[in-house]
């Protein structure tokens, strides 16, 4: 049975997960994701940016916040903070899980930056 | 073609008029259905001491067996809560009507008579008709009282397809989609203020637009509800099989712990 170590190491790593703690670094994620989202939005806005540049402006900030979580919160070891990782590194070593974790957006956090973006642009250069 | 290099001017009031009050109007209504469906809930039914230790056994038969490959309790704890859990599911001393009297099989109780489930199906009702109706209010009154004039140019473009649907009221056959009317506003509110509510009240809050994982799921929604009446007789014996079965499965955490301890701090060879 080939699936058999996999599973079993899977097993052994959603063990090791505390659900509270899961749910309060994913609560925090989430926020830090919607402010960055917001700020972003009111600079692509105030910028006069459109079209591909805003949206460039956004996978930056994300980027840009990924990052600076990933220095300063989780000290450079996702497989102590991020579930994602936690459950990747047992089944193939690798932790690209958590990596993804951190980076993506959300649809929730996409459509505030486009509300917010939309937002200023029209009121610092459509409006007089 | 239309000439993207001239833009429109807009009155800014416009914008003080319009803009900001249907965004303010959206979040105070959302904060209200927040609230609303707060103060609508009922206090959950409190179940009879028989109904709970019926349910409580399932859980515990479940969660002894989650970790059964990898288990944290020596064996002979293992196997003691294991047998007992087994012979209690055969002679169904757990059951909230006492042991089965032999005569034919049990039917489950109906959803339209069993009183606790009819709670559940009417709490969950109630729920979408909060959500749906101010959702249809406001819109009714965006689309009487800011109809028919530009409000804001999208920075982004979209196709012409969505020009219907978000130009509706301005009848400019060439005018770029980007300029749209207060009905998109509103929708770019709908979907974005979902975050907000999520900051301002708490993770778990009503305010959030759930339709899009609700369309997603629908059967999986279906089959969560608490109340739903559930065949005991045929679940705990289910439950003794997959019980058997993880006991074939399983093993100590820490059974061999002294060797790995020691080949861990190089005291054994590791062959």
């Amino acid at each position: 049975m080939s699936n058999d170590p996999s599973a079993q190491a899977h097993q052994t790593a959603q063990q090791l997960l505390y659900p509270p703690n899961i749910q309060h670094n994913t609560l925090t994620l989430t926020s830090i994701k919607f402010l960055s989202a917001v700020f972003a939005g009111a600079t692509a806005g105030i910028l006069g940016l459109t079209n591909l540049a805003g949206f460039g402006l956004f996978a930056l900030a994300m980027l840009w916040s990924a990052g600076c979580v990933y220095v300063v919160c989780c000290k450079g070891k996702l497989e102590k903070y991020m579930p994602g990782a936690v459950t990747a590194k047992a089944i193939n070593g690798s932790g690209w899980s958590g990596v993804m974790e951190l980076l993506n957006p959300g649809s929730d956090n996409a459509f505030t930056f486009v509300l917010v973006w939309t937002l200023f642009y029209g009121i610092v250069h459509v409006y007089d | 073609m239309s000439s993207s290099a001239v833009s429109l001017y807009l009155d800014p009031q416009i914008r003080d008029w319009v803009l900001f009050p249907i965004t303010l109007v959206m979040i105070l209504v959302g904060v209200l259905r927040h609230y609303v469906v707060l103060l609508l809930q009922s206090s959950p039914k409190k179940l009879p001491r028989a109904a709970i230790r019926e349910q409580r056994a399932l859980a515990r038969s479940q969660i002894l067996r989650a970790t059964s490959a990898n288990s944290p309790i020596p064996p002979s704890y293992y196997r003691s809560i294991s047998n007992r859990l087994s012979a209690a599911f055969e002679a169904g001393t757990y059951l909230k009507d006492g042991p089965p009297q032999g005569d034919g099989p049990s039917a489950p109780p109906n959803p339209m008579t069993d009183p606790a489930a009819m709670d559940g199906m009417m709490a969950g009702m109630k729920t979408q008709m909060v959500m749906m109706v101010p959702q249809m209010v406001i819109m009714g009154w965006i689309n009487f009282f800011f109809q028919g004039f530009v409000l804001i140019k999208l920075p982004f473009p979209l196709t012409l397809g969505f020009k219907s649907m978000l130009q509706r009221g301005i009848e400019t056959p060439d005018m770029d989609v980007r300029w749209v009317s207060s009905l998109s506003w509103y929708f770019l509110n709908f979907f974005g203020l979902n975050g907000l509510y999520r900051l301002i009240l708490g993770n778990d809050n009503s305010a959030v637009d759930t339709s899009q994982a609700m369309m997603a799921s629908p059967f999986a929604a279906g089959t969560n509800q608490p109340g739903q009446p559930q065949d005991y007789v045929k679940l705990f014996k289910a439950e003794k099989d997959n019980l058997a079965f993880a006991e074939g499965l399983y093993s100590w955490m820490g059974d061999d712990v002294e060797t790995r301890l020691l080949r861990k701090y190089g005291k054994l060879r590791s062959v």
